[in-house]
């Protein structure tokens, strides 16, 4: 018999001992790398949800920004909008995209708008808009200042542009804008939004003009016989339709110095221009834009021609004809002349006429202008449309301060004689509401220099202040005054578009 | 002793293995963190910006007579196209500090008065810190400093966060954000538009 021993029964063999370490080191691996991966699940999951959030909010943001954008479609026409039936019991509108069982919003937008108390009878009408977005629970508020748009966001505005063409030539660095088409003849260089509506309609909405290229039915253009796009940086006018893909590849817009906020669109909503006798194109009750300078602080409207001079000290000097100074105004109330240029509203129902009286042959003395004036040549009782009639130069004492504005019912019209040679500068916004920025004898004569435009420029129609040799007139050069944008002129007109002025992110710091 | 051998050079590997991992981990939450911060700091940036005044030159407020330049130059600007700082106007939406309450229906005079706005200013202190500083005038121009902050610190000893602006136009500026929090460097950029002149 063959006895065991006792050891060696009690003792664990060799391989009994490896097993029991390959579990332990086993178990020690599998929750180390437990711990790590739940510490990289948790890492994990923390992202996720924070980029989660940031998404919602930003979401929630974009819809709050498309509420501001839907009370600035609805404003343009209701200026009382929204009414009692577009809002819910706490007085707002509601977009709603998704909403839970119980009816809150998941994904939608609620907006307030509380206007100015003084909206009823003022054209530059404002309003307060509180716009808040919703997205899976995250909200966002924007709280902004709708205000009416003035023509003074325009470097360059014209009705009627059949006549003329841009070229390489022309560098306009602000907004442009046409009720008809661009022609071009070169490649103009913009800085900024160019726009294009290639129809024009009149005050009872009937078509009067229809580019002869723009199918209105299909929003599209006719490139060439047969081919149409409906890529609206295409609808323009090239004066050559061969050498290339019909023209577009010699005659095209180019960014001005490689402006990225510069664009083209063609077939954008028109833009009329305000007219005498309802000038507040969108507004029911509003008086007459030329009127209102009754009753304003600082207004004053004459029944005569005008003749000014505008003085160093903010003044203007307003004579008549015999050049003397007036001291009634159109209702024969006494007034202090020279009077204030600090917001200053000036109405002649008739012309005015800047640098007279001196002879033709007269040398051009430059005019400091200080302060902030709206200078009207209105249309008289018998019909005659008034003109702005500058022998000198007006120039800002700071350009970065003063602002002047000059409507002409007709022309804008430069009367230098033409044997007088040197450069004309305006510092103002300029319209033209029936007419041009005309230049006399702007084709006879010798080269008088350049016509320096520093503003806007708003016309019925655009018309040469040169010959087609630049040999006699002004050569134009005009550069767009930026503070227009936020400061225009006093009491400018409006376009009837709406523009943000001031926004509010309530999820921006503070 | 074969065992203690096996052992010690299995703990040794589980070890090696573990710091390693630790090591990855927290390289890769600083990676994370880095990318947070860039992220953060332009979000910051740019949702105050869009609220801002466009930048016409480098003065902040040009319709001010007299001017109030040497208190608003704004940067990065026509003349200076590429700045790392951040300097921009906004409206005083709650009145804050010694200015007053920004409110439209008062009409244009607001423009004209720098006790309307305040400026913001964003800029990186030591290539550590992201800083926010908050200024507001009285009526006549004299600025106060309301608040200089940190918004964005970097802890690691090896991190770093800049900031690069370039002015694209008035209403446009271009933001750019780099930070490393010693590992890797993240660089969050946006091109962010002006609201104001819709």
């Amino acid at each position: 018999m063959k006895y065991t021993n006792r050891r060696t029964l009690l003792k664990p063999n060799s391989r009994q001992s490896r097993r029991g370490f390959s579990l332990i080191v086993t178990l020690l691996s599998i929750s180390l790398i437990a711990v790590v991966a739940f510490g990289l699940v948790t890492l994990s999951g923390i992202q996720s949800r924070r980029i989660q959030d940031q998404l919602f909010t930003k979401k929630a943001y974009n819809l709050a920004r498309a509420g501001v954008v839907k009370a600035m479609g609805e404003l343009k026409t209701d200026y009382e909008w929204p009414t009692t039936v577009d809002t819910d019991a706490e007085g707002r509108y509601v977009e709603t995209i998704r909403e839970d069982n119980s009816g809150n919003l998941l994904e939608g937008y609620k907006v307030e708008v509380e206007p100015d108390p003084n909206n009823l009878n003022n054209p530059n009408k404002m309003w307060k808009v509180t716009s808040t977005g919703y997205y899976e629970g995250s909200k966002r508020t924007l709280e902004s200042w709708l205000g009416m748009e003035t023509f003074a966001l325009y470097a360059l505005f014209f009705d009627d542009g059949e006549g003329s063409g841009f070229t390489n030539a022309d560098k306009m660095d602000g907004r442009v804008h046409t009720n008809r088409r661009f022609k071009l003849y070169g490649c103009p260089q913009f800085s900024q939004r160019a726009t294009s509506a290639n129809i024009q309609h009149n005050t009872s909405g009937a078509v009067t003009w229809t580019d002869p290229d723009y199918v209105v039915a299909t929003n599209r253009y006719k490139m060439a016989t047969g081919v149409y796009t409906d890529d609206p940086s295409k609808f323009y006018w090239r004066t050559s339709t061969s050498g290339g893909q019909y023209g577009y590849n010699n005659y095209y817009f180019r960014a001005l110095n490689s402006s990225p906020t510069f664009s083209f669109s063609g077939g954008q909503p028109e833009i009329p221009l305000p007219v005498y006798d309802n000038p507040d194109i969108y507004g029911t009750s509003t008086p007459n834009y030329f009127n209102y300078v009754e009753g304003k602080t600082n207004g004053y409207t004459f029944n005569v021609d005008v003749y000014l001079t505008f003085n160093s000290n903010g003044t203007v000097s307003i004579k008549n004809s015999s050049g003397t100074l007036l001291t009634k105004n159109k209702n024969n109330v006494t007034i202090t002349n020279p009077v204030s240029t600090t917001n200053l509203t000036l109405k002649t129902v008739g012309d005015v006429y800047l640098g007279y009286p001196r002879t033709d042959t007269g040398a051009s003395v430059p005019q400091t202008f200080k302060g902030r004036a709206t200078i009207v040549a209105a249309k008289n009782s018998s019909g005659s449309k008034g003109n702005f009639y500058v022998k000198d130069s007006i120039i800002y004492n700071d350009k970065n301060s003063d602002v002047l504005g000059l409507v002409a019912e007709n022309n804008v019209s430069v009367q230098t004689a033409k044997t007088q040679i040197g450069n004309l500068e305006i510092d103002a916004s300029i319209m033209a509401l029936n007419g041009s920025v005309t230049v006399r004898d702007a084709t006879s004569g010798s080269r008088r220099g350049d016509l320096i435009i520093y503003g806007g420029i708003v016309y019925k129609t655009i018309s040469g202040t040169e010959n087609s040799s630049c040999t006699t007139g002004y050569g134009t050069k005009w550069s767009y005054d930026p503070k227009l944008y936020l400061k225009p002129p006093v009491n400018w007109p409006l376009t009837g578009k709406l523009r943000v002025i001031s926004i509010n992110d309530h999820g921006a710091l503070k | 002793m074969v065992s203690i051998a096996t052992f010690l050079v299995l703990s040794t590997t589980i070890l090696g293995m573990v710091i390693t991992s630790l090591r990855y981990l927290r390289s890769m939450e600083a990676n994370i963190n880095a990318q947070n911060y860039a992220t953060q700091a332009l979000d910051y940036m740019s949702a105050e910006l869009r609220q801002g005044i466009p930048n016409f030159s480098s003065r902040g407020f040009s319709s001010i007579t007299p001017s109030v330049q040497s208190t608003s130059i704004l940067m990065p600007n026509q003349n200076t196209k590429t700045s790392t700082t951040l300097e921009f106007n906004i409206p005083n939406f709650d009145g804050d500090g010694s200015g007053s309450q920004w409110d439209p229906t008062l009409g244009d005079t607001i423009l004209t008065n720098p006790a309307y706005f305040k400026k913001i200013k964003y800029y990186v202190q030591n290539n550590k810190t992201l800083r926010r500083q908050v200024i507001t005038y009285d009526s006549s121009g004299t600025a106060s400093t309301l608040s200089d902050d940190d918004l964005i610190n970097i802890s690691n000893s090896d991190g770093s966060i800049s900031i690069t602006c370039t002015w694209e136009s008035a209403d446009l500026v271009d933001l750019q954000v780099s930070v490393s929090e010693g590992y890797r460097t993240f660089t969050a950029q946006s091109r962010v538009y002006i609201l104001v002149r819709n």
